[in-house]
C-alpha cells in the first residue's frame, strides 16, 4: 500500500465522517447512513478500480456539505469535508492513472510531488475557506449583484481557459 | 467518464448560485477548496511536448512466437514536465507477453526514459506506427497530447518444417536433373526398361538375360531419369472456407502446410511458384532456391483470408500462370463447389494434389456441447467422405490433414510413400 492510497482512505474517512457526524448531530439519521454508505461504496470501488465513481463521489458530498449548510452543520466541519473529498478526488484519479500506466517510473518521487501540490492545494483550500468563513461583509444588492456578474464572469472565463490549455 | 473540469465548474456554478439566491455566505466558502484547485491547473500546465524516441526491435524478421524485444527510449527536448504518459502503439494483433507497452513517469529537460517489453508475435507484417504521449498537470485538469511518429517494422513469418521428400509425379519435367520420376529412360536409379546396346553404353550395362535370347544384339538396362519439376502451390485463402474458432482460423494451418510444402519442393531444386487465391490473387512468380523460398514466405506472411466477389468461386483461378503438365497442389479445407474446377484442372493434364486441412476435426472440440452434435458430426464426415472420395476416383490425390497431427508428419505418412497411380 503506497502513501498515496493511505492518504486517500484518509481523506476519504474525514469526509464521510465529518459530514455523517454532522448530520447526525442534526437528528438528520437518514443522510448520515446514506452518506457513510456512499463513503464505504466509494472505497470498495476505488478498490476495484472503477472510474467514475469518484466524480458522482464528490458531486454527491458537495450537496451533502450544501444541504448540511441549511441544517446549520458547523461551518468548519462542512469545509473541511468537502476539502477531505477533494482531495480523495483528486487522488482516486491519481491512483487509476498509476494503476492504468503499465509501468511506472519514478514512482515514489511522481507520488510525492503530487502529494505535495495536493497537500498544498488542500491547506490554501482550508485557509481561503475559513477566512471567507469568518470575513462578514455587508454589501448592498446592488454591489452583490456586481460581484456576483463579476465571479461569474471571471469563472466562466477560467473554465473557458482550461478547457483550451487541455488539448 | 465525467469530464473532471466539467464536473468543477458545475459543483461551483452550483454553489455559487445557489450561495447567492438563499443567502448563504458559508456555501460561498465551500467554493475556496474548488477554486484553488482550478488555479493549480495553469500554474503547472505542461508546455508544448518535445521528444527524441528511438525504438529497436531485437529482430525485425522473425519466425512465429518467436520472442522479440521492443527497446524504447525517449528523450525530453522541451521543459520539466510533472507528469507524463508515454505509450508504444503496439500494431494490432500484437499484445505484450513481458513488460508494458505503456509507462508514466517525470522528465526534466534532457532526462531520458527506456523500457522494454516482449511480443510473441502471430504471423503476419506489422507496421509500429510510433509513441502517443500525453503530458498533464498535477491535478490533471490541463492534458497535452500528442503523436510522434517512429516508424517500425516487424515481419512474422510462419514456421518451416521440412518433410521427407514428396513423392509426385507430374507429366512434364524440366531438364534438370532432380528427385521427380521424369517417365524417360536414362541415367537413374529406377529401372525403366531395355532397349538395343548402342555404341557408348557401359558394359556394365548390358542386360545379359535379354541378350541371350537374341544371339544377333545387345541389349541395355534402362532406368528412369529423375528430374526437376515445376510445381504450383495454390493456396485457398477464401473466407468462407475456414472456419474459425476461440482459438485461432483453420487459415493458419493451410498456411503452415504452404509453407512446409514449399520447403520441401525447393530443397529438392523444383521450381516452384504459389497464387494465394482471396480477396485478390497473389502470385508469385515460380524460381528456384533460397530466394524463392524467402519470396514464398513473404507471400505466406502477408496472406489473409478475405472475401470477393470476383474470386469466390475456384473456377476463376488463372491457369495460365501455371505450366501445363505441371504438378499443381491445392491446400485448402475444400468446399464441395471446389471438386468441379479441380476436375478441369485434372482433365487439362495437370497433375493435382490437394492438401486439405480437415475443418471436422478443428471444430470439433468447440461444438461438443451441442445437442445435436454426434449426428451433425456423421453427417458431415460422411459429406467430406464422398467429396473426398470422388476426388481420388478422378485421379487426384488427397491428404486429408486432421491438425492436430503436425504437418511433416502428416506429409510424411501419406504424401511421402509413392501414389498408388506411381506404378
Amino acid at each position: 500500500m503506497t502513501i498515496s492510497h493511505k492518504i486517500f482512505w484518509g481523506s476519504l474517512a474525514l469526509a464521510t465522517g465529518l459530514l455523517a457526524a454532522g448530520y447526525a448531530m442534526k437528528g438528520s439519521w437518514g443522510w448520515c447512513v446514506l452518506i457513510a454508505v456512499f463513503g464505504l461504496f466509494w472505497l470498495y470501488a476505488q478498490r476495484l478500480g472503477r472510474g467514475g465513481i469518484g466524480s458522482f463521489g464528490l458531486f454527491f458530498f458537495s450537496v451533502a456539505a450544501t444541504r448540511g449548510t441549511f441544517l446549520d452543520i458547523k461551518a468548519g466541519w462542512l469545509l473541511l469535508s468537502v476539502v477531505a473529498a477533494l482531495l480523495a478526488w483528486d487522488l482516486d484519479y491519481f491512483l487509476r492513472r498509476l494503476r492504468q500506466a503499465g509501468r511506472v517510473e519514478k514512482s515514489f518521487s511522481l507520488e510525492l510531488n503530487h502529494l505535495k501540490r495536493l497537500l498544498a492545494v488542500g491547506g490554501l483550500g482550508l485557509l481561503f475557506g475559513g477566512a471567507a468563513l469568518t470575513v462578514k461583509l455587508h454589501l448592498h444588492l446592488g454591489w452583490i449583484l456586481l460581484l456576483g456578474v463579476i465571479s461569474l464572469f471571471s469563472l466562466s472565463k477560467l473554465i473557458n481557459l482550461l478547457s483550451r490549455e487541455r488539448e | 467518464m465525467v469530464n473532471r473540469l466539467l464536473l468543477l465548474g458545475f459543483i461551483l456554478y452550483g454553489l455559487f448560485l445557489t450561495g447567492l439566491l438563499t443567502k448563504a455566505g458559508g456555501l460561498l466558502a465551500l467554493m475556496a477548496p474548488f477554486l484553488v484547485y482550478l488555479g493549480v491547473g495553469p500554474l503547472y500546465s505542461p508546455d508544448k511536448i518535445r521528444f527524441k524516441i528511438s525504438r529497436i526491435l531485437s529482430a525485425d524478421r522473425v519466425s512465429q512466437d518467436t520472442p522479440v524485444t521492443v527497446n524504447l527510449e525517449i528523450t525530453n527536448e522541451g521543459s520539466r514536465l510533472e507528469e507524463v504518459f508515454l505509450e508504444d502503439r503496439v500494431p494490432a494483433g500484437l499484445e505484450p507477453a513481458d513488460g508494458a507497452a505503456s509507462v508514466l513517469t517525470s522528465l526534466e529537460p534532457g532526462e531520458s526514459v527506456r523500457w522494454q517489453y516482449t511480443l510473441n508475435p502471430k504471423r503476419g507484417y506489422y507496421w509500429f506506427q510510433g509513441v502517443k504521449a500525453r503530458a498533464s498537470d498535477p491535478t490533471g485538469l490541463i492534458v497535452k497530447q500528442e503523436f510522434l511518429p517512429t516508424e517500425g517494422r516487424l515481419m512474422v513469418m510462419p514456421y518451416t518444417v521440412r518433410p521427407k521428400r514428396i513423392a509426385i509425379r507430374p507429366r512434364r519435367t524440366k531438364v534438370y536433373s532432380g528427385f521427380i520420376p521424369a517417365r524417360t529412360g536414362g541415367p537413374g536409379v529406377e529401372f525403366f526398361g531395355v532397349r538395343e546396346f548402342q555404341p557408348g553404353d557401359p558394359p556394365q550395362m548390358i542386360n545379359w538375360k535379354s541378350t541371350a535370347r537374341h544371339p544377333r544384339a545387345f541389349f541395355t538396362n534402362e532406368f528412369e531419369q529423375e528430374r526437376v519439376a515445376d510445381v504450383g502451390l495454390i493456396l485457398d485463402a477464401r473466407q468462407r472456407s475456414y472456419s474459425r474458432v476461440k482459438e485461432g482460423s483453420l487459415f493458419e494451418f493451410a498456411v503452415l502446410a504452404a509453407a512446409a510444402l514449399a520447403e520441401s519442393f525447393l530443397s529438392d531444386g523444383n521450381r516452384v511458384g504459389m497464387l494465394v487465391y482471396g480477396r485478390v490473387v497473389d502470385w508469385t512468380f515460380p524460381g528456384y532456391g533460397k530466394v524463392q523460398k524467402e519470396h514464398i514466405l513473404r507471400a505466406l506472411t502477408r496472406a489473409g483470408p478475405g472475401k470477393s466477389e470476383v474470386f469466390d468461386k475456384l473456377e476463376n483461378i488463372p491457369t495460365r500462370l501455371f505450366p501445363s503438365h505441371s504438378q499443381l497442389i491445392f491446400i485448402s479445407p475444400l468446399i464441395k463447389q471446389d471438386c468441379e474446377t479441380l476436375f478441369r484442372l485434372r482433365a487439362r493434364g495437370y497433375q493435382v494434389l490437394v492438401v486439405s486441412p480437415d475443418p471436422i476435426a478443428f471444430e470439433e472440440k468447440e461444438l461438443q456441447s451441442h445437442p445435436d452434435f454426434e449426428t451433425g458430426k456423421r453427417i458431415i464426415i460422411l459429406e467430406r467422405e464422398l467429396m473426398l472420395r470422388e476426388l481420388r476416383r478422378a485421379g487426384i490425390h488427397v491428404l486429408n490433414w486432421e491438425v492436430n497431427i503436425p504437418i511433416h508428419q502428416a506429409i510424411n505418412s501419406t504424401l511421402g510413400m509413392r501414389p498408388y497411380w506411381y506404378h
